[in-house]
């Protein structure tokens, strides 16, 4: 006797009724309407748009200029993590849930063009937006020509030094004609190869006692809260970067011209690890530290590489503990936070005039010793623009605004990144800024990621690779076939077959 | 309701026999009951049918004509749609203005469930009009609708009451669940992308693929023979150390009974998250403090075995005070004078823990203690911050030494978007977790005291 249940659920079949109702529209394409004269695209009545980011501060920021610029049109955001949008828009998009506007890495650009939710802009914008942003950095949003999103700030892996430990360091042996007179200086002029460094950091042991030299404020640096640190602190202290991860170990991979897919990065049929530019590369930039874990210099008693990682590097860079790591912007950003803290407790000699750059500075990575400069991956911020969106024209114009000038300070400003123009005098400050400016010059020497399926695939066989090698034992040869079957398994697991 | 030795299968749903009455309400619900005489029942009956008719026909094409150039299919009528979109999944590729196979699965199943309810309707009226014809026929009274309302508010009331959490269940619960199960036979990963792409049915074979490639098969072997042993070490550690340190406490010799449970209590008061991020670093064999103190170089993570038995006594250290507080709860609120009699009766003290504290301790925490199981079986965070599922395992796929099985299915869908196959995993996982479970719980003293 359930009948009085039933007429309840008939209550909640209604309901349900309602919000199944499906809204069909005419592709929307034909619905932007661009006004000559106002050079925006005329908004629809009663718009009112939306935004994911996640830095509270930037959005606000955004906001406020966005009303100064359009008061009748509302704009609000939500805090959703670059990395979580893609998959949070697969179920957000079609319900309609989703912001019109969104942040994301250039690998979800993949992810979320190929599932569909990324609006493609006609070719006028297009057209804008390239003209606006560096050809690399628009590169990652193109696909067979077409435009899918537009790049916000770029960010590459580069040399990043502590310039007070460097200054302390006589120069290393090289084969290049030396003028320097500490290891600061060479770095800086350039005047050592990259297989030179490897060795002279070798050749001290990667740690402090080890160069003999007298290293500034070392007590200091590994002073734990209140207490002395101790020498066994000393451990791979000279160069120490995050080994198990192919992002920042690629370039290692570049020197006799391997590119992963291809010369444009984009050939899904041409992954291969195993070609022998991929053998001389490891070879020639790693010498005998790398694949004899036991006899290696360069990383003594480093058990496996998954030890070093983020809080073994980079992280001991931003305490001043390590002289030398290979890092991007974000690197940085950590440190402007802490340099108030250490210009009021003196630590490190910094007093209030002291700027970030005096103690940090950042440039291209030396070049290979057959004078090849070393490829690092450019990875790209974008804003994107959700193809479920019921106001195309009112996101056209937050997508535009997104890009003008004022917001890209504020990219610069407030999220410490550096924005992708075209022309860095546009920023005010960008171009003083050496660290700044260090980054861009390895920039020059970055490739964009892969904008293909595969892209998202590469990156474990990539990593593994290295870890065959050091980790395994395996020779170079067969650690190369090991990555390529692992790369090979996955394209099978996941349905690249069947399709 | 008729003799209980001729009861077929089919009385139970349409009464002892199809009266003309009954077949009346096979066509038009309440027409039977028309016949029958009981006008407000057949009006009630006859209400379901007309709002499903009408839901049908608003939303056909003869109401609501579709666009041009869209297909077909999009003008058909709400529950004809759901069915040929599950059905289907889907025939144009495109995005947004095109099919979007996971949305037309959802629609499909809320389609199927709302016809399941009218097929439960149809059934009872058709039942009704049965019973009441015969009903008629044996004192010729004519029940009146009104009586009949009260007899059913009077002796459902318990099924009124409980109907909106059943409707919540239904469409949050079982729905997604549902979902899930049924991804597990589709070949949804990421070649085959929605909304852009469309998804299809594949049958079984996922679930051939886990058993035939030698792969997939092995990497499954030794996941889950890991993952049970894993569950089954981290309860019962956690179970008696925490039933140690709870008798130890309580024992009337031992000082300062609050300052020792407050210490014990405090690795529990710590967001575990935090503590395993900080273990992680702790136990790093190149730079990790622990071995600089001990001035060794143990593999607490990098190795296959040791990094097992550290996550096993992590895992003690974390868990061990829930169980420690349980306990000292229920010990004391033990009757004591169970214990005096047993004195008088000449028990020692190590006769009357395990006489008697440890079968009632026992009959009381078995339920918590297979939740415990279940809750280690899928404990994600202590694999996933300390160990990260490594050491590396070149023999599996997309999971390493310490990998369980929900780590496992982490693994395929972030990083590879294999939703097809992790679904296949959180079924299996669910009949290995269920049986034993139910198993368990059904065989526990507080499962049979409760019925």
């Amino acid at each position: 006797m359930k009948k009085l249940l039933v007429i309840l659920l008939v209550i909640a079949m209604i309901f349900s009724m309602a919000g199944c109702k499906k809204q069909v529209t005419a592709k929307f394409a034909e619905d932007l309407k661009w006004d000559d004269e106002k050079k925006e695209y005329v908004f629809e009545k009663n718009a009112e748009l939306k935004f994911w980011h996640d830095n509270e501060a930037y959005a606000t920021k955004i906001i406020e200029l966005w009303n100064a610029k359009y008061p009748d049109v509302p704009l609000t955001y939500e805090a959703v993590g670059s990395t979580d949008t893609a998959e949070k828009m697969k179920l957000d998009g079609p319900a309609g849930l989703g912001a019109d506007v969104v942040y994301i890495p250039h690998n979800s650009v993949v992810d979320m063009r190929e599932a569909g939710l990324l609006f493609q802009y006609p070719e006028s914008d297009e057209a804008y937006f390239k003209s606006m942003m560096q050809d690399s950095a628009s590169a990652v949003t193109l696909f067979e020509d077409n435009m899918f999103a537009v790049p916000s700030s770029v960010e590459n892996v580069a040399l990043v030094y502590n310039k007070q430990i460097l200054a302390a360091l006589p120069t290393l042996p090289t084969v290049l004609n030396l003028t320097a007179a500490n290891l600061l200086e060479q770095v800086e002029r350039e005047e050592i190869y990259l297989e030179e460094l490897f060795a002279g950091v070798a050749s001290w042991g990667n740690n402090f006692a080890g160069t003999g030299a007298d290293i500034p404020y070392l007590a200091e640096r590994f002073e734990a809260e209140g207490e002395e640190g101790t020498a066994a602190e000393d451990k791979h202290t000279l160069l120490a970067y995050q080994l198990y991860d192919a992002y920042h170990n690629y370039f290692l991979l570049t020197r006799d011209g391997y590119r992963v897919f291809g010369a444009d990065n984009n050939d899904p049929t041409k992954f291969d690890i195993t070609s022998p530019q991929v053998t001389s590369s490891i070879q020639s930039a790693t010498g005998d530290w790398y694949g004899n874990k036991d006899g290696s210099k360069l990383f003594p008693g480093l058990a496996t590489i998954q030890d070093m990682g983020w809080d073994q590097g980079p992280a001991r860079f931003q305490k001043g503990q390590v002289a030398m790591t290979f890092s991007g912007p974000w690197v940085i950003s950590d440190i402007n936070k802490n340099f108030t803290t250490w210009a009021e407790t003196g630590k490190f000699g910094i007093t209030a005039d002291t700027k970030v750059s005096d103690i940090y500075g950042a440039g291209k990575i030396p070049r290979f010793n057959n004078d090849q400069q070393p490829i690092t991956f450019s990875g790209v911020q974008v804003t994107g623009m959700n193809v479920y969106t019921n106001y195309p024209n009112a996101a056209m114009n937050l997508m535009r605004f997104l890009t003008s000038g004022e917001v890209m300070n504020v990219v610069y400003n407030t999220l410490g990144k550096i924005p992708a123009v075209q022309d860095s005098a546009t920023i005010p400050g960008l171009n003083e800024d050496t660290i700044s400016q260090g980054f861009l010059s390895q920039a020059a020497f970055s490739h964009a990621m892969p904008v293909i399926q595969e892209g998202n695939y590469m990156w474990d066989p990539l990593r593994d690779v290295w870890t065959n090698i050091f980790d395994e034992k395996m020779s170079i040869e067969d650690a190369q076939a090991k990555s390529l079957q692992d790369y090979d398994d996955i394209l099978a697991n996941s349905g690249k077959a069947a399709e | 309701m008729g003799n209980k030795k001729t009861h077929k299968w089919w009385q139970k749903f349409i009464g002892q026999k199809m009266t003309p009455s009954g077949w009346l309400s096979f066509f038009v619900f309440g027409l039977g009951q028309m016949k029958n005489k009981q006008k407000g029942k057949a009006l009630f009956f006859f209400v379901f049918q007309f709002v499903y008719a009408a839901i049908e026909f608003l939303t056909s094409s003869i109401v609501k004509p579709g666009l041009p150039g869209q297909p077909e299919y999009w003008g058909y009528s709400f529950f004809r749609r759901g069915i040929h979109g599950f059905i289907s999944l889907g025939e144009t590729t495109g995005g947004r203005f095109r099919d979007n196979s996971p949305v037309m699965m959802i629609e499909g199943i809320i389609a199927i469930f709302l016809l399941l309810i009218l097929i439960v309707i149809w059934l009872m009226n058709i039942k009704d009009a049965n019973e009441s014809y015969l009903s008629y026929k044996r004192t010729g009274e004519v029940q009146s609708s009104k009586e009949f309302y009260k007899e059913v508010f009077e002796a459902g009331f318990a099924y009124v009451v409980s109907a909106p959490a059943l409707i919540l269940l239904m469409f949050v619960s079982i729905l997604p669940i549902l979902f899930s199960f049924l991804t597990a036979f589709t070949n949804w990963d990421a070649y085959h992308n929605p909304p852009a792409d469309l998804i299809d049915w594949v049958g079984l074979d996922n679930f051939f693929q886990i058993l035939q490639l030698p792969g997939w098969r092995s990497t499954f072997l030794g996941v889950a023979s890991w993952t049970v042993i894993w569950a089954i070490l981290s309860t019962f550690t956690t179970f008696f150390g925490g039933l140690l340190l709870a008798t130890v406490i309580n024992n009337k010799r031992v000082i300062f009974k609050k300052v020792w449970r407050t210490i014990l209590i405090l690795p529990w008061a710590i967001p575990s998250m935090v503590s395993l991020l900080v273990f992680k670093n702790f136990l790093n064999q190149t730079y990790g403090p622990l071995n600089r103190l001990l001035e060794a170089n143990i593999p607490w993570l990098n190795d296959a075995v040791i990094a097992k038995i550290t996550l096993v006594v992590i895992n003690f250290w974390l868990g061990v005070p829930y169980f420690m507080m349980l306990m000292t709860g229920i010990l004391t609120s033990f009757d004591k004078t169970i214990y005096e009699a047993a004195k008088v009766d000449g028990a020692n003290s190590n006769q009357s823990f395990w006489r008697i504290t440890f079968p009632i301790l026992i009959s009381q925490v078995t339920p918590l203690l297979i939740m415990s199981f279940a809750g280690n079986f899928n404990n994600f965070g202590v694999v996933f911050f300390l160990s990260g599922g490594g050491p590396r395992n070149i023999n599996f796929e997309y999971a390493n030494h310490t990998d369980i099985l929900i780590t496992w299915i982490y693994n395929m869908t972030k990083d590879f978007k294999m939703y097809n196959m992790a679904s296949v995993m959180s079924i299996l996982i669910f009949l290995l977790i269920g049986s034993i479970s139910t198993w368990n719980f059904l065989r526990s003293d507080a499962f049979k005291e409760d019925n």
